[in-house]
């Protein structure tokens, strides 16, 4: 995908390329949810609390018929399942929080570990080149359990499009063990169909950047993306800063774009102008959960 | 303040961008873990709002600015979203189709809220309520939860045992140096136990005792002995205060190595066991006990007994625990001697706390089990069986001693040992501190009684009773903050909030509501004491009353007053035959033994054997033994009822009044009284004092009172916490204040908080006049050893007593000097000789003392009543004894009697051996037996003053006079007494009265009647001698009783000084020496009148009612 992508909208597997909008184009908004103490003398404290993105779309192009209808059964809302949005502005499918290893909230951010092992957050001393200045946190795991594999998925399944070039990339160090990053590609069961591990690295005190990449198989419908290391010693330290995951070709290689690409949302308004008969203008507005 | 010494956390708060965060936890499945499915933590998804509301409340009073009460909590959660596909209002509605949590309402659950801050270092939570979901409100598509903080369901009754300090105590007077009198934390931590705070008790507990600031046991009845501090040895070099740190933030007495080394019984407590049963019988204890350096570095095996179970009849048959100088920890089965463990426990080397418990099944036969645990070692044995007797003792007992700090002792009964380290008592349970306990200031020496009391009621009380704090903190952990934690913590600020950056809001009032500076302390010990003086318990009332038959061991039970001392019993009481007790007859009250005959041919029988031991409070039992083939009766030959018992009564202590004040501030604002509104918990004098100045120097300034102010919120901010405000160029500079009330809301709008606080003001450099250290003016603890039910005879006058109607124009003639008027004290020629109760005993000589005028007046003593008079009793006789013109008062408390005789013209003669006559004379009851006619100081027979008030009662005595301090109201005569024979007010029996001055009848005062020096003039003023001093304080605290006819417009009554020596004008060298130099001493310099006004009152009835 690039700029000149079209949107996507609906939950995993069944995803719906919206058609391009208006002359006038379309909006997307940063809503900041934030309260503002004032003092005596006016001093202002903001608690920040969230910005949340909104898409609006106004539509007068004429929808399929069952593009219509998937979109009013969502908006209902008639379906319990997550409704994901893929913008094409932001090659980074990971969400933000997850690509900056939680610096955007400095919360927790979900990390699926197989051996259960939770990643801490930390500030590292040095970063690579292509981060310095734009993000300082980064994940560290210690593996503590020699006799297994570990595996840690980072974020949501990220959706992805049939023939689709999609690479993950990040940077790591560590003492001396060697990771193996993974792509995992998943159905519309959610079950595992394929998954392409890249050749280990060898972790040294030095930053370096990694990368896999796969040509999206028939029937994927979504991708986890994470690191593998082998059974080894105790102790072992690995450490993760800016993955991404998105297509290849706007994810270069030596540089890094935050994430929010593919969010979870909400149909938050969805309204109908007719303006003649048989012809009608739509518009979807869809809030960032 | 939370996570005070987090930088990170502190930069994130004081950011001018910041993210707050919050969250609740719940147990939802009950099963202890917060946070637990199906929603385990409930953010950011669910939360539209939370507000936590916190506040300290009550203290002392309204008005008072001063960081007291308790805290009470709760917050609101608004939660909103989807859960499932549904509306989490939907899901968890118990009556919608497959609610989450099913039907149960989970009400009752734990949970907690948490709120922080996203810092440099990750994200922070810190908790600002735990405690219960209250309830769930299911409203609009939200749903609001209510949690409560732990003070919400601490609900359990509370009934406190029996205990006070004293009432075993020998005969003593002064206070008692006993340092472990009840703390306000040992009640705290009893009702926290009955909620299921602390560690629980074995099912099969037969003795418990925490120690956490009390020697009460909660199983059992301690009571303490020799715990005086002359007696104690502190155990431990470290240990300096006689409450130390013990285990899980509670305090233990530091105990003494003074403590017993044998098995005699030599105890701190005891409690009384019933029945062990019959083997097997399993028997266990438990106890935290400390090791310290002396422990450690010690060679020496000297040993000491921290705790034992008395189980046999012998000496030895003990179930001890007992502590060597060198650290090693022994359980011993007493018996033979043979001690089963005596390995020096190894644990016992490390300086600090320590767990020991044992278990010991004995079987009916055969080896012995065992189990033990030493802190993590536990071990199990058998060993042989010593010479144990054939059963258990019937009655058992719990000795506890601690010769080294002692913590949390139990001992249990079970039919098999603890099976794992959980089950063993005290050991298993979290060991981690409780909370914040402190000690409490206040001393109590006897709890009131509480019966089913409401458990948060009563911790609320008992910490409002010394201006204490108690409540939760935000972990729900219980707190009580004594004052001096209380003050200390003002000290230091914890935080700064400026109208530069965080004030939104500050507004100021300056009142006088809040001042504060005098405060009047009334304290109750409750204590109760044994007289130093015997006196009859019981008299048999019937001569067949305690019939024995032939060959038979009778047991009675007889009522009697309550005593102290039973060991008066321990041997057979003594015979008399009925010649010898004829000569004792008259001893009732003071003697005790029997005498016996044979009911069919009334011949004495001197081979019984008669009992008496106590059964209960007031109870006696009496044992007769008879071995004759015949029965007896104790009765004398000629048919009196003939068995007798003493001991001495239970008096109860008196209480202490003080008046502390802040004359710096009452001159500028007048008085203003604190109320401390202790009640019944203001036992102890010093501490409530001490507790009274320090609440006065709190209050004694006007206080700014700051209502509500808007801050940015900080989630670390606690009750308690001082915080330093600032407007500079605004209302106030600079204040410190103390945070009492918190509300702290998270939304959209972010994190907000209201605080309510109290101001600290900063040291003015005042310094107001010290407490009184000492026992103040005020009645002393006494025992009344004369006429103790003569109320209107040692009873204080109260505060503003009704006065009679013509009070003003009595006192003007009273206190009047025209026609050469004049108030005198009495000492010689009309002084009163009195002698006993001291010094007349059985050897006392008595006589029969004919009474002149008994045929004309009436009788003066009891038919055949001998009263004793020591050898050499001399009274006033003028040269040329004429006695129509003297009174020669002889006055005889007898104690064999039980009665006062009094004698007016009282004479000696040597002839036929030496004789005692009087004119005329009274008798009234010495003490009283609950029986009529009163101990009230009114005669009943006779009467030897002319208003019939004994002459033994309202004396000046010259011991008083030489202490300083008279007990007791005064007698005096007048010349202005009214006359008419009916005209006499109590305690008057009747009246001499003549009006011999000849005054107006509304100027007379009629006999009975009360008078008050005015009590507001300070007898420092007026130059007094001591026993000028000594009078008129008496003349304002008791006042004087008009009781007879005189010459003199007030004549005073004093005692003839046994050291007088015949001089009339001198009244001998004893009251020279305290001031009075002569006989009709006159009273000038008491203040009767100041600028011609009259400072006497006459009351209208003896105790100032209507």
């Amino acid at each position: 995908m690039a700029y000149h992508d079209p949107f996507l909208l609906g939950p995993l597997g069944r995803m719906l390329e919206l058609p391009s909008p208006d002359a006038e184009g379309m909006d997307a908004q940063y809503e900041r949810i934030a309260g503002e103490h004032r003092s005596i003398r006016g001093f202002t404290t903001v608690d920040m609390l969230a910005v949340k993105r909104v898409w609006s779309f106004p539509l007068s192009h004429r929808l399929a018929e069952d593009s219509h209808a998937l979109i009013a059964r969502w908006a209902a809302p008639l379906t319990t399942e997550t409704l994901r949005l893929v913008d094409p502005l932001v090659p980074n499918r990971l969400s933000l929080d997850v690509s900056t290893c939680g610096g955007s909230t400095g919360l927790a951010v979900e990390q699926y570990v197989s051996a259960g092992a939770q990643p801490t957050r930390i500030k590292p001393d040095t970063r690579p080149a292509a981060l310095d200045g734009l993000l300082d946190g980064a994940y560290r795991w210690s593996p503590n359990t020699p006799a297994r594999d570990w595996w840690l998925n980072f974020g949501l399944p990220t959706p992805v499009t049939e023939g689709e070039q999609i690479v993950f990339r990040g940077w790591v160090r560590g003492d001396s063990t060697s990771v193996e990053p993974f792509i995992t590609e998943l159905d519309a069961a959610d079950d595992d169909t394929t998954t392409l591990i890249d050749s280990p690295i060898t972790l040294s005190s030095t930053w370096q950047e990694f990368s896999v990449s796969v040509t999206v198989a028939a029937g994927t419908v979504c991708v986890l993306a994470g690191l593998h290391v082998e059974s080894g010693s105790a102790g072992r330290v690995v450490d993760l800063m800016g993955p991404q995951l998105g297509p290849s070709a706007d994810l270069p290689a030596g540089k890094w774009c935050p994430g929010g690409g593919a969010p979870a949302v909400v149909i938050a308004d969805f309204s109908h102008a007719y303006s003649r008969l048989g012809r009608s203008t739509m518009t979807i507005v869809v809030r960032e959960q | 303040m939370q996570e005070a010494e987090n930088s990170a956390l502190a930069a994130a708060v004081a950011s001018s961008v910041r993210r707050p965060i919050w969250r609740v936890l719940i147990d939802w499945n009950d099963d202890g873990v917060l946070g637990t499915a199906p929603l385990e933590i409930i953010g950011d998804d669910y939360i539209e709002d939370i507000e936590v509301s916190r506040a300290l409340s009550g203290g002392v009073g309204a008005g008072a600015s001063l960081v007291s009460g308790a805290a009470g909590g709760q917050a609101t959660v608004t939660l909103s979203g989807v859960y499932q596909g549904r509306s989490l209002a939907t899901a968890m509605s118990p009556l919608a189709s497959d609610p989450i949590f099913g039907t149960d309402p989970v009400l009752g659950r734990w949970a907690r809220v948490e709120m922080g801050m996203v810092t440099e270092d990750g994200p922070v939570y810190l908790p600002q309520i735990t405690g219960t979901v209250r309830s769930i409100d299911l409203r609009g598509g939200k749903v609001v939860l209510t949690i409560a903080d732990p003070s919400d369901g601490l609900h359990a009754p509370i009934t406190l045992p029996y205990w006070a300090r004293g009432n075993y105590d020998p005969p003593r007077w002064t206070k008692l140096n006993y340092p472990y009198y009840c703390r306000t934390q040992w009640l705290i931590d009893y009702a926290l136990r009955r909620n299921g705070y602390g560690a629980p008790l074995h099912p099969g507990a037969i003795f418990s005792a925490t120690f956490h600031g009390s020697h009460i046991a909660e199983i059992g009845t301690v009571y303490a002995t020799n715990i005086e501090n002359s007696e104690l040895v502190p155990p431990l070099a470290e240990f300096d205060d006689w409450w130390v740190p013990g285990p899980h933030g509670f305090v233990a007495p530091r105990g003494s190595w003074s403590t017993r080394v044998s098995r005699v019984p030599w105890t701190f407590g005891i409690a009384d066991v019933i029945g062990l049963g019959s083997y097997p019988v399993g028997v266990g204890v438990s106890l935290w006990y400390y090791a310290g350096t002396n422990h450690v570095s010690s060679s020496n095996n000297d040993v000491r007994y921290l705790t034992a179970l008395k189980y046999g009849p012998g000496v030895d048959d003990e179930i001890e625990v007992t502590l060597a100088a060198n650290g090693a920890l022994n359980f011993g089965i007493g018996g033979d001697g043979y001690t089963f463990q005596s390995t020096q426990n190894t644990a016992g080397n490390e300086i600090g706390w320590h767990y020991a418990g044992v278990f010991v099944m004995i079987p009916a036969s055969g080896r012995i089990t065992l189990a033990w645990r030493f802190d993590t070692a536990a071990n199990t044995a058998t060993i042989p069986r010593p010479s144990f007797p054939s059963q258990p003792r019937e009655y058992s007992w719990v000795h506890v001693d601690h010769c080294v700090p002692i913590s949390d002792v139990q001992w249990w009964l079970s039919d098999a040992p603890p099976a794992g380290p959980g089950d063993w008592p005290g050991y298993g349970y979290d060991g981690s501190d409780i909370g914040h306990m402190d000690l409490g200031v206040n001393v109590i020496s006897k709890l009131p009684e509480r019966i089913g009391v409401d458990s948060w009621d009563f911790v609320q009380e008992v910490a409002a009773a010394e201006a204490g704090a108690v409540g939760f903190d935000e972990e729900g952990r219980p707190f009580f903050l004594d004052r001096r934690t209380l003050t200390a913590g003002t000290e230091t600020v914890e935080k700064v909030v400026t109208s530069t950056r965080d004030l939104a809001t500050l507004d100021v009032t300056l009142s006088t509501d809040t001042i504060r500076n005098v405060a009047e302390v009334k304290t109750v010990s409750g204590r109760q004491y044994g007289s130093e003086n015997a006196t009859a318990i019981f008299s048999a009332v019937s001569a067949d009353q305690f019939d024995t038959p032939a060959n038979t061991t009778r047991d009675f039970v007889v009522w009697q007053e309550p005593f102290t001392h039973p060991h008066y019993y321990e041997n057979s009481l003594p015979y008399y035959d009925t010649a010898t007790w004829d000569t004792v007859d008259n001893k009732r009250g003071i003697t005790w033994g029997f005498s016996c005959v044979r009911p069919d041919t009334n011949a004495e029988i001197s081979n019984v054997t008669v009992d008496a031991s106590p059964a209960g409070p007031r109870r006696m039992q009496v044992r007769v033994r008879n071995p004759n083939n015949f029965a007896v009766r104790l009765a004398t030959t000629d048919g009196k009822p003939a068995l007798r018992l003493y001991g001495y009564p239970i008096l109860d202590d008196a209480p202490k009044v003080a008046r502390i004040e802040k004359p710096s501030s009452i001159e500028v604002y007048g008085e203003r009284s604190l109320d401390l509104g202790g009640g019944d918990w203001d036992q102890d004098y010093d501490s409530c004092v001490e507790l009274a100045d320090s609440l006065l120097d709190e209050l004694r300034r006007p206080v700014p009172v700051l209502p509500a102010i808007d801050v940015v919120g900080d989630p670390r901010v606690q009750l308690g916490d001082t915080l330093e405000i600032r407007s500079p160029g605004g209302v106030a500079e600079s204040i410190k204040a103390s945070v009492v009330e918190i509300t702290r809301r998270a939304s959209r709008e972010g994190l907000r908080d209201t605080y309510g606080v109290r101001p600290i003001l900063a040291d003015d450099g005042v310094e107001d006049p010290d407490p009184p250290t000492e026992d103040p003016p005020g009645p002393e603890p006494t025992a009344r050893p004369y006429f103790d039910e003569a109320d209107w005879h040692w009873d204080p006058i109260p505060e503003d007593p009704v006065l009679d109607s013509n009070s003003s124009s009595i006192s003007n003639l009273l206190t009047s000097t025209s026609g050469g008027a004049n108030r005198i004290l009495n000492v010689v020629r009309y002084g009163n000789t009195l002698r006993g109760p001291d010094g007349i005993d059985g050897s006392t000589p008595r006589y029969t003392v004919a009474a002149e005028y008994a045929g004309s007046w009436g009788p003066a003593f009891p038919s055949g009543a001998t009263i004793p008079i020591p050898a050499g009793t001399q009274n006033f006789i003028p040269p040329g004894d004429s006695k129509e013109w003297r009174d020669s008062h002889v006055a005889i408390a007898d104690p064999i009697d039980n009665r006062v005789y009094s004698m007016w013209i009282a004479t000696y003669s040597s002839s036929g051996g030496g004789t005692w006559s009087c004119g005329w004379g009274g008798t009234a009851k010495m003490l009283g037996d609950g029986s009529s006619p009163l101990a009230d100081g009114r005669e009943y027979i006779g009467g030897s003053t002319g208003a019939g008030i004994s002459r033994y009662a309202c004396v000046v005595r010259i011991e008083e006079l030489e202490e300083g301090e008279i007990p007791h109201a005064l007698f005096f005569s007048t010349d202005i007494a009214r006359s008419g024979s009916s005209n006499f007010v109590y305690p008057a029996t009747k009246t001499d009265g003549s009006n011999m001055a000849g005054v107006p009848k509304n100027s007379t005062i009629m006999e009975g009647q009360r008078v008050q020096l005015n009590p507001d003039l300070d007898p420092d003023d007026y130059g007094l001698n001591q026993a000028e001093k000594a009078i008129m304080v008496a003349l304002q605290r008791y006042g004087a009783y008009c009781g007879d006819n005189g010459g003199t417009r007030m004549a005073f009554l004093c005692e003839l000084a046994p050291d007088w020596g015949g001089n009339k004008n001198n009244p001998g060298s004893r009251y020279a020496a305290v001031g009075i130099t002569s006989d009709y001493y006159n009273l000038s310099k008491i203040p009767w009148r100041i600028g011609g006004v009259p400072q006497l009152r006459v009351l209208k009835k003896w105790d100032g009612s209507a």
